[in-house]
């Protein structure tokens, strides 16, 4: 959705392009604030961080702005922001910092470790990858069940599958994933 | 949170890792519209943060919508608007006002003006846009209740035996609601409160969710919930449109006709409003209340005023919808389905050992006989209502005891349910003529000519006809046939046994022991005219109940000095009422068939129709 477009939307009715905004980015700021949040946060807490994002961007946007080009770049950037601070005061509620936001602040505060990130990323792109060679549907139940942590049930009423066929794929696919993996040299 | 750290590693990727997971299908519709809900509002929050600071600041920062902006100034004069209001009513009733309007304009309630004065500053637009979003949620409910907008497994569904009015049994089709937003009866209710309150529940949706003379819409079989999902639910449903969804030239038409946008009451606590809509195709108005329940506006209650069709300057302009809303009206009034009553408040009166129970009712509109006359002549003209007198005559609908006014229980389904767009096919200074199509009970579409006229300034219905059906399949009509000889036949009944004829009550003669009136309708003047129309649209035995010199027109009617006189007869007499909505037909064949009728409180009976010379006439009668 291009800036033109949400404005000139918003001039005829704000609700509908409140609509319209969130159908074509939610599925983006959801990936944006699980990624940064998953550790940490309840899925109700990430539901509160997404519903911020858009309010924020609701309230935030120029609707007079004569900006044309894509909304994502903005929409990516107010989400990723909100989603750090949500991080932050999320661990800070919880009263710890886990091992990953250690090592989130470590690389965000000195990137000393740049080697080590390089290293997390390169494994990152493999996993990613090898997902991805599993093929479909078995790729996305990989993803939904092992990242996104959807119950079986909640994979089988998005695929049209039955539970029970989700779960023996998503079984079958991450032993497939596992040998992959074992053979380019990563232990999931 | 995260049990499975293997996958920990995903976390923190690069943008273009997040939008490759962002592709990934995660979000059910009902966790959308859970985030999208709390994006709002918070938005609204924030809009009235802001609005605060505005007001010290005095910086304006977003645009208003056309339409807002005139509901705004609308707003401000809503105080003035009301006094003077009512001092035009008191006036129009012909009582002089006893206030001086000038310094009540000056000196308002200090407290009213200043909650009018801050809504316009807080926060209209936002209240507005929540009336239209109610709006469109009222318009979702009905096109659901219609039987559509429900998401089914169209392969999965349970016949359900309805039983209708006289314990007729109908095989009702449900099907399985894979819906995210409902799986429960419950849930359906749940659904719709977030946006209704709960009076308003009660009585325009709770009828929905059990069976009485229609099936209900939702029913939960083994634990599921089924849903009677119906193929003209798009065409049954009205939508209502208001706000953003009006057009330029329909803001246009409301500035004609001077309609504004009004809000006024507490905020958080209880808004009247006012607002310019239409409905299908016809302008109106709504006004309306909203309760604030649940850290959120609900609608409790509202009532349309339309427009009339067409320029305002129109010496006497009418509205098709209102037109038909009306007769919808007196369809649910003579069905009993529309009449508020305490059914714990029952007469029983007994006739011909069948016992009649009637409700008392608490109807707004009306509390005596005459007041039930009054509001349905206010639309209906006398010749109409004649036709239809069996509300208050015979076995009446309504009835007074002791004052009081009563309804006759049992209930029917309702005989219009206008179907697709109405059309005006002719209209004249003082006479229009609407064609619209109706769903009849078994499902039959028939068309109608509705005929209305102008009396006392008001369009009033005159008549309501069955044309013939041009959209039938090739081969006999029957449904037209059906409605032709239905017709002819309560008329017919009426005239030779009933009241369908005026009288003059003054100009009596006495012939045998037996008192005649003097006919005054125009349609006839001999008894030749009388027996000639039967013979046009009867023959065989119906004949013979017609023309019998005992019991038939033979009897009834005589000619003094070149004048027709009817022998009067008791109301309670009359065989059968002036229209049913519940009949069957029955053994078809090229050149006959027949109709079984089922009235609410006497036996089935049943008319042969039989071609006779290429025409359709009725040929007996088990009666």
């Amino acid at each position: 959705m291009t800036g033109n477009e949400y404005c000139a939307l918003h001039r005829k009715s704000p609700d509908k392009a409140y609509d319209a905004l969130f159908e074509s980015y939610c599925d983006y700021v959801y990936a944006i604030v699980f990624n940064k949040l998953r550790s940490v946060a309840s899925r109700e807490d990430i539901e509160e961080c997404v519903s911020d994002i858009f309010a924020d961007i609701f309230f935030g946007y120029d609707v007079n702005s004569d900006f044309a080009g894509d909304m994502k770049g903005y929409i990516g950037t107010v989400a990723k922001r909100r989603a750090i601070n949500a991080f932050h005061s999320l661990t800070a509620r919880n009263g710890h910092f886990s091992g990953d936001s250690d090592e989130y602040l470590a690389g965000v505060g000195s990137g000393s470790d740049i080697e080590a990130e390089h290293d997390t990323e390169e494994t990152r792109n493999i996993l990613i990858s090898k997902i991805n060679e599993l093929g479909e549907p078995d790729s996305t139940i990989i993803f939904q069940k092992y990242y996104y942590e959807r119950s079986s049930g909640e994979i089988a009423e998005l695929l049209s599958m039955k539970a029970s066929a989700v779960r023996m794929r998503a079984a079958r696919a991450l032993e497939k994933l596992k040998k992959s993996l074992a053979a380019a040299g990563i232990i999931l | 949170m995260n049990e499975n750290r293997e996958f920990d590693m995903l976390e923190n990727a690069d943008d273009k890792n997040v939008e490759l997971l962002a592709n990934v299908p995660v979000l059910t519709r009902k966790e959308k519209e859970r985030m999208l809900k709390m994006s709002k509002s918070k938005l609204d929050k924030m809009n009235r943060e802001s609005n605060t600071e505005e007001q010290v600041s005095g910086v304006e920062q977003y645009k208003r919508p056309k339409w807002y902006a005139f509901a705004s100034i609308a707003a401000c004069i809503v105080l003035v608007g009301g006094i003077v209001g009512t001092a035009f009513l008191m006036h129009r009733n012909g009582q002089a006002p006893d206030i001086d309007p000038m310094s009540e304009v000056t000196e308002p309630s200090t407290e009213s003006s200043t909650e009018v004065a801050d809504f316009n500053k807080n926060g209209n637009e936002r209240h507005f846009e929540e009336i239209e979003e109610l709006f469109s949620k009222v318009n979702e409910f009905t096109f659901m209740f219609s039987g559509g907008g429900v998401e089914v497994d169209e392969g999965n569904n349970i016949h359900y035996d309805f039983k209708g009015e006289n314990d007729e049994t109908k095989d009702v089709r449900y099907v399985l609601v894979t819906d995210e937003r409902f799986s429960t009866i419950e849930e359906v209710k749940e659904y719709i409160k977030q946006y209704i309150a709960d009076p308003m529940f009660t009585s325009e949706y709770n009828s929905f969710f059990v069976d009485s003379w229609s099936p209900a819409v939702f029913k939960e079989f083994d634990g599921k919930l089924y849903f009677l999902e119906k193929d003209d639910a798009e065409k049954k449903a009205y939508k209502i449109k208001c706000g953003s969804q009006l057009t330029e030239e329909d803001l246009a038409v409301f500035l004609n006709l001077d309609s504004d946008s009004s809000l006024s009451g507490v905020e958080d606590e209880k808004l009247s409003f006012s607002i310019p809509a239409k409905i299908d195709d016809s302008f109106c108005r709504i006004s309306g209340i909203l309760v604030h329940e649940e850290n959120r506006n609900k609608l409790s209650e509202y009532s349309i005023e339309f427009y009339p069709n067409g320029e305002s300057a129109d010496a006497h302009p009418y509205s098709v919808r209102a037109i038909l809303d009306n007769i919808t009206e007196f369809d649910a009034i003579s069905s009993g389905a529309g009449v508020y009553g305490d059914t714990s408040s029952i007469k029983e009166i007994n006739i011909d050992d069948i016992t009649y129970r009637y409700y008392r009712v608490t109807d707004d509109r009306f509390s005596s006989l005459s007041e039930v006359k009054s509001y349905l002549r206010e639309s209906f003209t006398d010749s109409f209502l004649s036709q239809n007198d069996y509300l208050w005559d015979g076995y009446s609908k309504f009835a007074e005891f002791e004052g009081v006014l009563y309804f006759n229980e049992a209930q029917r389904g309702g005989r219009y349910t206008f179907t697709g767009e109405p059309s005006v096919i002719s209209e004249t200074d003082t006479e229009v003529t609407i064609g619209v199509d109706s769903t009849l009970p078994g499902g039959e579409v028939e068309s109608l000519e509705i005929i209305c006229v102008l009396e006392d300034d008001k369009w009033k219905v005159d008549s309501i006809n069955t044309v013939a059906n041009t959209n039938a399949e090739p081969g006999v009509d029957y449904v037209s046939a059906t409605n032709d000889a239905l017709h002819t036949f309560f008329e017919l009944e009426n005239v030779v046994f009933g009241s369908a004829l005026e009288v003059d009550g003054n100009d009596k003669v006495t012939v045998n022991d037996s008192e005649y009136a003097r006919v005054t309708s125009d349609r006839f003047s001999t008894v030749d005219e009388i027996t000639g129309y039967i013979r046009e649209k009867c023959c065989d035995k119906m004949l013979d109940r017609y023309l019998d010199t005992d019991s038939g027109a033979g009897a009834r009617f005589i000619e003094r000095e070149g004048k027709l006189y009817a022998k009067i007869i008791p109301t309670d007499d009359r065989l059968v009422d002036g229209a049913v909505s519940n009949y069957t037909r029955l053994d078809e064949t090229d050149n006959s068939f027949t109709i079984r009728v089922i009235p609410p409180h006497r036996d089935t009976y049943e008319i042969y129709v039989r071609l006779d010379e290429g025409e359709w006439k009725l040929s007996g009668t088990t009666l």
